[in-house]
């Protein structure tokens, strides 16, 4: 080959792999970005994912994540209520579109968004930048082009900690299901409570704060949320109802009289731009204005009493409302609904214990309810029962559970297998063993088992420490 | 529009290349060469439009000049009148240089010096105005010697305009230039140049965005947003600013080498690896090497050079370099480098004619701590950075040692001045900066340099994945995907 050639095939192998690579960066982005982790390390998305049947969706930025108590909600209408709100800053669009991946034909969504929402809204580098890692659950487009738009703007180092990120999350995935579960039989429904005080460094007005794009922009209905409510539409034919209402705001200076008159105006405006679109929006904006002794530490978060105001008014005002036809359940259907969300939860545990295998106590093949955190050797059962969830094939089983245990004096420890008492046992010191013997035929093959303990003498360990100890459990087998 | 962009990369570089060949493929020679101004007019217009009036009535008057001052050889009219000629071209060149550079700054001054309150301009700099203006000086100079022979307007403009060195050099001389453009074999496409020029282009890219961004982070928080330093802290934002000066300009210029040699145009070496000089002269003699060459040409040898004594001599060398220090900025530290840097060619030219000589590594060490000195100056936006820099860089700050030496360096706990604790706290970097200064300091002093790379070029395929690596390195490196201006544009 001669030097021009040589020089040819270099140029032309240069440009093609210089086209290829992009392309080769899309491919794997695609495919990484789709990949979902089945048991979420966050526990809102985890929720959305694996709670079942009726629901109620609440869907905003921080205000509701503060304002609305989602299982006062849950309790009142008998619905399983989840509350997703987080930074107002992530784009509505991505909220919209991960609720769309896992909705029910039975759920409501309730929207008492934001101000800012209603305008024009850019991405901000940190949900860009985290959007394959940290936001991973937010990763869902409405097309390819939104998909390509946004892989062309996330610079390779952020992928390559994206991929690392999420690589790690989805390895260490059965470690985060014991504590979601537990979340979720502590009836945790996703909202928080803000005790925090008002920031110092709060100078601006409320209506600077909370009207920050409407006074930058004017009082309009942007593109994006037009754009928005065509995919809300979709949803509406998705699910039972969508619901919009308005922002918590918090602070003796919100809606004053320099923005009332606009606000009004904006607010007929956008009710009757609702209406036009067939969908739901009630109340008013001044029912859900706090003073500033509620303000934890923006004017968007308020303080646990006014929680509980805000969401008693919600509560009534869907009550006199022609759409409370939609939120009639009774108890024993919405006790179901939970137990049938719960088994869901149990189910993504796919991993079988064996036969004399020892597992430790924080083994990713059982999930621990009822317990302490693990220590370095041990893990300490908490208050008078707990539990532990698990997988085996009961065939080569001989029928004898071992424990190899601390505990905190003299402990009487009661156990059953899904429901069967094995016995009780009085046990006191250090390195213990315990053996209970059992029938292997009261063990499910392909459901989950349960062994539930019961301490009646747990007790503190010293005044300092507030929690009712009995039993450290350092490992089980099964023969 | 940047050369580290991607509009630059994949759109207006494609375009301009493939167009300006196919017309010369179909023989429209001045159709080519005026797409080449169009394209290189259209590339100085993207950062500013306003721009180009000023740019386009330099290159008319100069151009007009330049054609009437050869003109006047050809024709052996009276001598006086030429050279009236010449120094109303130049003093022309300096007066917009200068209107545009230095008015805010003679007003400081001004106020300063006689307690007036005149009100500054805050006039923007054209951009390239000092690059463009030294060329056209030095194209007056040599039309004025009788060294130039294009006389047509459009051949003129694509010698001032051509994109690649038109923003920040290297700066040419007419008779380099045109003589290429003209070769009937460079309208051709020629694949050795292109490989060639696509490998030199992407290494600058690399050192652009890999390098210099890199370093730039802790020299901008050193210089600009810590109000102390401790004594490492100094040491690496000196030296922070000394490496990305260099990766930051040799990569433009590599870039503009690279490019060049698409359209078959050799522009002169403007690099030589400066940091390895041994003494200041030599220094010179590798860095901004047309810059030095425009020094000595048109301001040295013209005050004398070295022919009338000593003392002149050395009077000449420092109004040289001061000459050079204000070119880079109007500002009294630009002056003061300028100043460090003739004061060191004297004592250089001194120690030299004594017949002094050093250890070769002990000339190095000495030769580039002046070097990184002299460049606080340069780089610090008053005098006040400089000297915080320096008195940290001279322990004049703390000491602070990193916590985990506490255990083997207790005793020091005695002195006032020492420090256990975070060792980059004002710059925000943890062991970062360490690792990078000695990968620094390894690329300048063992590496071959990005001419030395080329001249046995092999095409292999390890070449082709550094360029691939290089050209997306923008979109590996970047958190915000916006690149990053030279630091030459500035002066």
């Amino acid at each position: 080959m001669n030097k021009n050639q040589k020089s040819k095939k270099f140029v032309l192998l240069t440009i093609i792999l210089i086209i290829l690579t992009p392309l080769l960066y899309i491919v794997i982005y695609h495919q990484v970005g789709n990949n979902t982790i089945e048991i979420n390390k966050f526990y809102k998305p985890f929720l959305l994912q694996h709670t079942k049947n009726s629901r109620i969706i609440i869907e905003s930025g921080s205000n509701s994540l503060y304002a609305l108590d989602s299982y006062m909600i849950e309790k009142e209408f008998n619905i399983q209520t989840i509350n997703l709100s987080d930074a107002a800053a992530y784009p509505l669009k991505q909220k919209l579109l991960r609720i769309e991946k896992y909705l029910n034909k039975n759920d409501i969504i309730l929207l008492p968004l934001e101000w800012k929402y209603y305008s024009r809204i850019e991405l901000g580098d940190y949900f860009k930048n985290n959007l394959l890692g940290k936001l991973h659950y937010y990763y869902n487009f409405n097309s390819n082009l939104d998909e390509l738009i946004q892989i062309a703007n996330t610079p390779f180092i952020n992928f390559t900690k994206n991929i690392k990120y999420k690589y790690r999350l989805s390895q260490k995935q059965h470690r985060y299901l014991g504590k979601n579960i537990e979340k979720f039989d502590k009836n945790e429904r996703g909202t928080r409570i803000n005790n925090k005080t008002i920031l110092s460094q709060l100078t601006m007005s409320c209506d600077k704060y909370i009207f920050v794009k409407q006074i930058k922009n004017g009082f309009e209905l942007s593109d994006t949320f037009k754009d928005n409510i065509q995919i809300i539409k979709r949803l509406q034919t998705k699910s039972k109802q969508i619901i919009f209402t308005w922002p918590t705001v918090v602070g003796d200076d919100c809606y004053s009289d320099k923005y009332r008159l606009k606000l009004d105006k904006f607010v007929i405006k956008l009710k009757k731009y609702l209406d036009d679109n067939e969908v739901l929006i009630i109340g008013n904006p001044y029912d859900s204005k706090f003073p500033t002794k509620d303000m934890a530490d923006t004017f968007y978060h308020v303080k646990p009493n006014a929680k509980e105001v805000r969401t008693k008014k919600l509560i009534k005002l869907i009550k006199y409302h022609p759409v409370n036809k939609y939120f009639k359940r009774d108890k024993l259907q919405y006790q179901e609904d939970i137990k049938l969300s719960k088994n869901n939860m149990l189910n993504l545990l796919n991993r079988t214990c064996l036969a004399k295998e020892k597992i430790s106590f924080k083994s990713s093949k059982a999930i621990f309810q009822g317990w302490s955190h693990p220590e370095k050797e041990f893990r300490w059962s908490l208050n008078n029962s707990s539990i532990i969830y698990f997988r085996i094939d009961p065939n080569n089983l001989i029928g004898i559970l071992k424990l190899n245990i601390n505990t905190l004096g003299k402990q009487n420890i009661k156990l059953a297998i899904n429901g069967y008492d094995l016995g009780e046992k009085i046990v006191n010191g250090k390195n213990k063993q315990l053996k209970f013997n059992f029938d292997p035929t009261i063990l499910n093959k392909n459901k989950i088992n349960i062994i539930k303990f019961d301490f009646s003498n747990a007790h503190k360990p010293n005044a300092e420490d507030k929690r009712l100890l009995a039993m450290a459990l350092k490992s089980f087998e099964l023969e | 529009m940047l050369f580290n962009s991607y509009e630059f990369i994949f759109v207006f570089l494609p375009i301009t290349f493939f167009i300006y060949f196919y017309l010369n493929h179909k023989r429209q020679t001045e159709a080519s060469k005026g797409f080449l101004v169009f394209s290189s007019l259209f590339f100085y217009s993207w950062w500013n439009i306003a721009y180009l009036p000023i740019i386009l009535s330099s290159m008319l008057f100069n151009y007009v000049l330049g054609t009437s001052l050869a003109r006047e050889v050809k024709d052996n009219k009276n001598k006086f009148s030429k050279k009236s000629l010449l120094t109303f071209g130049v003093v022309s060149n300096i007066a917009l240089l200068g209107y545009f550079k230095y008015t805010d700054f003679l007003i400081y001054n001004f106020n300063f010096a006689f307690d007036s309150n005149i009100e500054l301009l805050h006039l923007a700099l054209p951009l390239a105005i000092s690059f463009f203006t030294f060329q056209q000086i030095a194209y007056l100079v040599d039309s004025y010697r009788q060294e130039t022979k294009e006389y047509d307007f459009l051949n003129y403009a694509v010698f001032v305009t051509f994109f690649p060195q038109l923003i920040a050099g290297p700066i040419v001389h007419h008779k380099e230039m045109m003589p290429q453009f003209a070769q009937v074999k460079n309208k051709v496409k020629n694949y050795k140049n292109i490989a060639i020029g696509i490998f030199i282009f992407s290494i600058g890219l690399f050192k652009k965005v890999v390098i210099a961004d890199t370093f730039a982070i802790w020299a901008t928080q050193g210089f600009d947003t810590a109000t102390t330093l401790n004594l490492f802290e100094a040491w690496a934002t000196s030296l922070s600013y000394t490496f990305q000066l260099y990766f930051d300009f040799s990569g433009y210029t590599d870039m503009a080498i690279g490019l060049a040699l698409l359209f078959n145009i050799k522009l002169p070496i403007n690099f030589n690896s400066p940091y390895k000089s041994t003494d200041i002269q030599d220094f010179w003699r590798r860095w901004h090497i047309t810059l030095s060459r425009f020094l000595k040409d048109y301001i040295y040898i013209p005050l004398g050079g070295n022919r009338n004594g000593e003392f002149k001599t050395y009077n000449n060398l420092m109004a040289t370099f001061i000459i050079g220090g204000i070119w880079h900025g109007a500002g009294w530290t630009f002056v003061f480098w300028g100043f460090l840097h003739g004061l060191a060619l004297v004592v250089h030219r001194v120690w030299s004619k004594f017949g002094f000589k050093l250890w070769t590594w002990l000339a190095w060490l000495i030769t580039f701590n002046f070097i990184n000195i002299a460049w606080v100056f340069f780089r610090a936006k008053d005098w006040d950075d400089a000297v915080k820099v320096l008195k940290g860089m001279f322990g004049l700050s703390d000491i602070v040692i990193a916590q985990k030496f506490e255990k083997y360096l207790s005793f020091l706990n005695s002195y006032d001045f020492v420090i256990f604790g975070d060792v980059t706290t004002h710059i925000h970097s943890g062991s970062e900066p360490i690792i990078w200064i000695f990968i620094g300091f390894f690329i300048i002093l063992f590496m071959k340099n990005s001419m030395q790379l080329i001249e046995n070029f092999k095409y292999k395929i390890y070449q082709i994945i550094f360029i691939v690596i290089s050209i997306w390195t923008l979109h590996f490196m970047s958190i915000s995907g916006v690149e990053s201006q030279f630091l030459y544009f500035n002066f």
